[in-house]
């Protein structure tokens, strides 16, 4: 533990990122409070209709929606968080710190003063990353506790380790958005690129997954997507896939080391 | 004396752009060094090839006697830095900036203290707050604050009012004095004359020339004024070796005179003067030649 404050108290690059992305920070993790409570309040208002609900829509949609048949409250989370909102508040805000992390550095030109100090490009760019794994926990641990308080406060039973699943899968897909983006930020210097590809990514991820479970020709698509390796054992209500969580983690340490492996090759643009 | 920055055929490609075609040039301990060049000419380029900020595609650089290697940071342990498009976090205070900055080498120097207030700085405002001038004061101050053995200034005096590019003036002296040594990148040839001590003037991604400044005022041009009673002969003037240029108005001549003066006075000997008056030599006007 000491060890660990004391690297932490030197690791002045993560705790200046982390500062200059502070408002970014504190605005997700409103939002996720905020949505998070709303989400389960409304549970609340419609658990002894939900069946119902669902049965109103066709099986399709249903699929496309996230929704199967458990009508419990992990059902539910399981189609209205864990499938489309939760990934996009934390895989936006995985690709706003990775896409701006080194590139928006690199634009302002502050990268200049730092690169040209007595540290290593290495250093520069680990710190970087840990900041924005930091942050990713961060959210993530703030939507597990969030729906935790949620559980209390409005009274509906889901278990921790249901809630450490959420907080896992939702961590794994924020940083591999956010790793997708540092990455490409850290190759190219240039954030809007980084963003809109990582973008690119996790949408069509999205649509993959979905239209593979009603369109059979298609089914391979899910192969390709990262909201497949994410969520498509739906975790929140049947653990993580130790294989999904395989993938995704070598999508992380891939992008990792070919963002550092480019960025310590390259020339700083002027 | 030392040679605390040598530099070797160096050749730097964008592409298909040469900005740096086989440059030499070396800077001795505790000189001011200027490198002098129009806009594009390549100053900038060779200075961030020797802070490992852009790759070199052929030859070699040393510091302090090491040779340069790719991201070598231990190099730069004594070298500042500032550019003269200088950028901070805007967001910062300017005392949180050079605290974050002197925390990253483990440094607990105070001197940023004493440089704002020469300088006229209040370190406790946002930078982002601050005018043009003063963010390059946050430039000047963090790049002398550490006490650096080595200073690449890269055109530092921009958006700086004429006092201050004085009292920056003083401050480059002082730290010479102190035994540091500058490098100083510049298109403005009055900064030039009055820091320096050696002038590599580079050209399209060339070095034209790399001298001192002594050496280079021998070779300036002297410009010399003459009223003559009666014009004389165009083919006496062109035949001259001494004249390097001139200027006709009716029997007024003013002539740009290279090298010895003997030639020229066995000129005018020849021709009744009517009045003759000399400017003294303009390192401005050589420097000139070379852009």
């Amino acid at each position: 533990m000491k060890l660990y404050w004391s690297i932490s108290k030197k690791m002045y690059i993560l705790r200046n990122d982390i500062y200059q992305n502070r408002k970014k920070i504190i605005s997700f993790c409103l939002g996720a409070v905020a949505y998070t409570l709303l989400l389960t309040y409304f549970w609340t208002l419609f658990s002894d209709t939900f069946g119902q609900m669902l049965d109103l829509f066709p099986d399709a949609v249903k699929a496309i929606a996230g929704f199967g048949d458990d009508l419990s409250v992990t059902g539910f989370l399981n189609g209205e968080f864990m499938h489309l909102i939760g990934p996009l508040i934390i895989g936006a805000f995985g690709i706003t710190i990775g896409s701006s992390s080194i590139a928006t550095e690199e634009g302002n030109k502050t990268i200049d003063q730092i690169l040209t100090l007595s540290i290593s490009r290495t250093r520069f760019y680990i710190e970087k990353y840990l900041a924005l794994v930091f942050c990713i926990l961060l959210l993530a641990i703030i939507f597990a506790i969030t729906l935790g308080i949620g559980s209390l406060v409005f009274n509906f039973d889901i278990s921790l380790i249901n809630l450490l699943y959420a907080a896992i899968a939702l961590f794994s897909f924020g940083l591999c958005t956010g790793s997708i983006s540092f990455s490409i930020g850290a190759i190219t210097g240039k954030r809007s690129i980084a963003a809109s590809i990582t973008a690119f990514i996790a949408i069509t991820g999205y649509v993959f997954d979905s239209i593979y479970t009603v369109v059979d020709k298609l089914d391979f698509t899910r192969y390709i997507a990262l909201h497949y390796y994410y969520n498509s054992n739906a975790v929140i209500q049947n653990g993580v896939n130790s294989l999904h969580i395989l993938v995704i983690s070598l999508l992380i340490i891939i992008s990792f080391i070919i963002g550092l492996y480019v960025f310590y090759q390259r020339d700083i643009k002027s | 004396m030392t040679t605390v920055i040598k530099v070797e055929k160096l050749t730097k490609k964008f592409g298909d752009l040469t900005a740096l075609n086989e440059i030499d040039f070396s800077v001795l301990e505790g000189e001011v060094h200027g490198l002098l060049g129009a806009n594009g000419a390549g100053k900038t380029t060779a200075m961030r090839c020797l802070l490992g900020l852009t790759n070199v595609t052929s030859g070699d650089m040393y510091i302090m006697g090491e040779k340069i290697k790719k991201n070598n940071h231990i190099q730069r342990k004594d070298i500042s830095y500032l550019s003269g498009d200088f950028r901070s976090y805007e967001n910062m205070r300017s005392i949180d900036y050079f605290k974050y900055l002197l925390r990253l080498e483990n440094s607990k120097s105070k001197r940023y203290e004493d440089l704002s207030n020469r300088f006229d700085l209040d370190f406790n405002r946002k930078i982002a707050d601050l005018s043009k001038g003063n963010k390059q004061k946050v430039g000047i101050v963090q790049a002398f604050m550490k006490s650096p053995k080595l200073l690449i200034l890269d055109e530092p005096t921009g958006g700086l009012d004429p006092n201050l590019q004085r009292e920056f003036r003083k401050l480059l002296e002082e730290e010479k004095q102190s035994g540091s040594t500058i490098l100083l990148s510049s298109h403005d040839l009055l900064e030039i004359q009055n820091t320096c001590d050696r002038v590599t003037i580079i050209k399209e991604g060339s070095v034209v020339a790399s001298q001192s400044k002594e050496e280079l005022n021998r070779k300036s041009l002297t410009k010399i004024t003459v009223t003559f009673v009666e014009s004389p002969k165009i083919q006496d003037i062109k035949k001259n070796k001494a004249i390097k240029n001139y200027i006709r108005n009716e029997n007024e001549f003013i002539f740009y005179i290279v090298g010895s003066m003997n030639d020229f006075v066995q000129f005018l000997s020849k021709y009744k003067i009517e009045q003759l008056y000399s400017d003294t030599s303009d390192l401005n006007e050589t420097l000139l030649e070379y852009f």
